[in-house]
């Protein structure tokens, strides 16, 4: 099934899957709970069906229906989802031998992969990266620390969005079966987390604020427990904290009554004189 | 500004955060962003801003994974933003009011993507006709419900609820306003974890503590991580090699010969 997608006879031009990348900016914009982004996707890939079938109106309307099952994936690689399904399409136009289930299971098989991919890439390291450094800006008051985070996310998001819907339709499935086969794919995975984790670590530090008010000593020379744990190591508290909730969430405490908890605690330790 | 003009303003904030999802989702409507420009509204930048950053931090794990609907960030972001600024609230103690917001806010798209699978079977019966148009026509109402809800939801809640919030605010005596401020230091750890819960396994641990350690000691900023979190990967993958077998092409033995130098470790 690969090995024919490069020499085979294309029926799209170049100006319709720059087409297809625009529409894909759409892909979120309909959403619900039993199909998720369906109809976007539906959209995005549309036109070119159109294009593909011509006045073959029954295989046009099933091409349409093929595309209107379950979908989601990360966003910015809706493009070259779309590109790959139009690419295998196409070949179901062109080659007779050619089985429609297999662009289904094709769509059904890459979607969770290519999600665990570019939801690492993009929501775990870039858009980490990116609000880390504006978090940190706007701390201390700078309003570009927005732009910046804007720019850091979007930049390598578009460019991603803007070829992807020509990268999926030349390279059809091929692209990612090396990719998988390759053992490339997992290093871009466990890269991308690692940079992220090493930001996330970070951000840790700067963001959360475990400050106790605890004094001991003789008047006049006090000394605050804050301050010999931070001589011993800096954030120390920070870090028992952030455990202690990743410990909490593991037994799967809902968020909300972490929050809410949380809030009775420290202000009982406030109250109290510890915190 | 008059109260209803801040009403309709702050409901563009609310309705953007849906239509960020109509531009190829730059996440713009993220606490990050909107709270500021919340606060802009409010006549105080500055302190938006600030809830920015500590809302984001907050709420950054919380992100649509794989289908699943996590409390909405950027609704209640702007109505945390505008009731902080507008009872006086300490900043800190932002992160109470937004957390009920943004659960408040799920469940309610929550009930409107119930009924979109309805308005689905219409757009299947379009398909089968071959009508595309009525499929993306569909597709349009829908996602222009979806604006219309977080408009709304913003709208009303400072039209009619901001009185309340504030007098209750202002209710509050002022040790629990103290506990509350510290509260809301320590909750960006929930955030943290629910995010360090996303992407740490036993392999990547250290990287984590790597991280935390370079800034609580050497004070080094995200960029510094960054950059040494490449030189990082660039080494434990032995990319430098990989590159010159992708130029020969012969991938699969150079990730084979990297992985292998990883096992010697």
């Amino acid at each position: 099934m690969t090995s024919n997608v490069q020499t085979r006879e294309k029926l799209l031009t170049k100006k319709e899957i720059s087409a297809l990348n625009w529409r894909s900016l759409l892909g979120a914009c309909s959403c619900n709970y039993e199909r998720l982004t369906h109809k976007p996707f539906c959209f995005m890939v549309g036109p070119c069906l159109k294009k593909i079938y011509g006045d073959d109106k029954e295989a046009f309307s099933e091409a349409l229906q093929r595309h209107l099952v379950w979908y989601n994936t990360t966003p910015q690689v809706y493009s070259w989802f779309g590109g790959l399904m139009v690419a295998l399409e196409e070949q179901n136009k062109t080659d007779p031998d050619f089985d429609v289930q297999t662009i289904n299971s094709v769509k059904a098989a890459l979607m969770g992969p290519m999600s665990g991919i570019f939801d690492s890439i993009f929501l775990s390291c870039f858009r980490i990266i990116g609000a880390s450094i504006g978090i940190s800006m706007m701390l201390e008051g700078q309003a570009i620390g927005m732009l910046i985070y804007a720019l850091v996310y979007n930049i390598p998001a578009l460019v991603c969005r803007f070829y992807g819907g020509h990268i999926g339709y030349e390279m059809g499935t091929d692209l990612l079966t090396r990719l998988q086969k390759s053992g490339l794919m997992n290093i871009i995975l466990e890269g991308a987390s690692i940079l992220g984790l090493m930001v996330v670590g970070g951000m840790c530090y700067n963001t959360v604020r475990v400050n106790l008010a605890y004094t001991y000593g003789v008047e006049g020379a006090m000394t605050s427990l804050q301050s010999v744990i931070d001589g011993i190591f800096p954030g120390l508290l920070k870090l028992a904290v952030i455990f202690l909730f990743l410990n909490l969430r593991k037994k799967r405490v809902n968020t909300t009554v972490l929050v809410f908890g949380t809030l009775i605690v420290v202000v009982v330790l406030t109250l109290l004189g510890i915190m | 500004m008059s109260h209803l003009t801040q009403a309709i303003l702050l409901g563009l904030l609310g309705g953007y955060c849906h239509f960020d999802w109509w531009i190829g989702c730059p996440y713009l409507n993220r606490p990050i962003i909107l709270a500021p420009l919340a606060g802009a509204i409010m006549g105080d930048f500055q302190t938006g801003l600030y809830l920015g950053a500590i809302l984001e931090s907050y709420f950054l794990g919380n992100v649509v994974i794989g289908g699943y609907q996590a409390p909405d960030a950027g609704v209640s972001s702007i109505l945390a933003t505008a009731f902080t600024i507008s009872a006086g609230l300490d900043t800190n103690a932002a992160l109470l009011l937004a957390v009920p917001i943004a659960v408040i806010t799920t469940s309610l798209q929550d009930i409107l993507w119930a009924l979109y699978s309805f308005s689905s079977k219409i757009a299947d019966k379009y398909a089968e006709e071959g009508n595309d148009k009525g499929v993306y026509l569909v597709m349009f109402l829908e996602g222009i419900g979806n604006i219309l809800l977080k408009f709304l939801i913003v709208f009303l809640a400072w039209m009619y609820g901001s009185e309340t919030v504030v007098a209750l605010v202002n209710k509050i005596p002022e040790p629990i306003m103290n506990g509350m401020a510290n509260a809301g230091g320590v909750l960006p750890a929930i955030g943290m974890a629910i995010l360090i819960s996303m992407i740490m396994n036993k392999n990547n641990a250290p990287y984590f503590f790597l991280g935390f350690i370079l800034v609580a000691f050497f004070n080094m900023p995200t960029i510094g991580i960054a950059v040494l979190g490449m030189i990082i990967i660039y080494l434990r993958f032995d990319l430098g090699s990989i590159a010159q077998s992708l130029r020969t092409g012969d991938v699969a033995t150079a990730v084979a010969g990297a992985e292998e130098d990883e096992d010697d470790f």
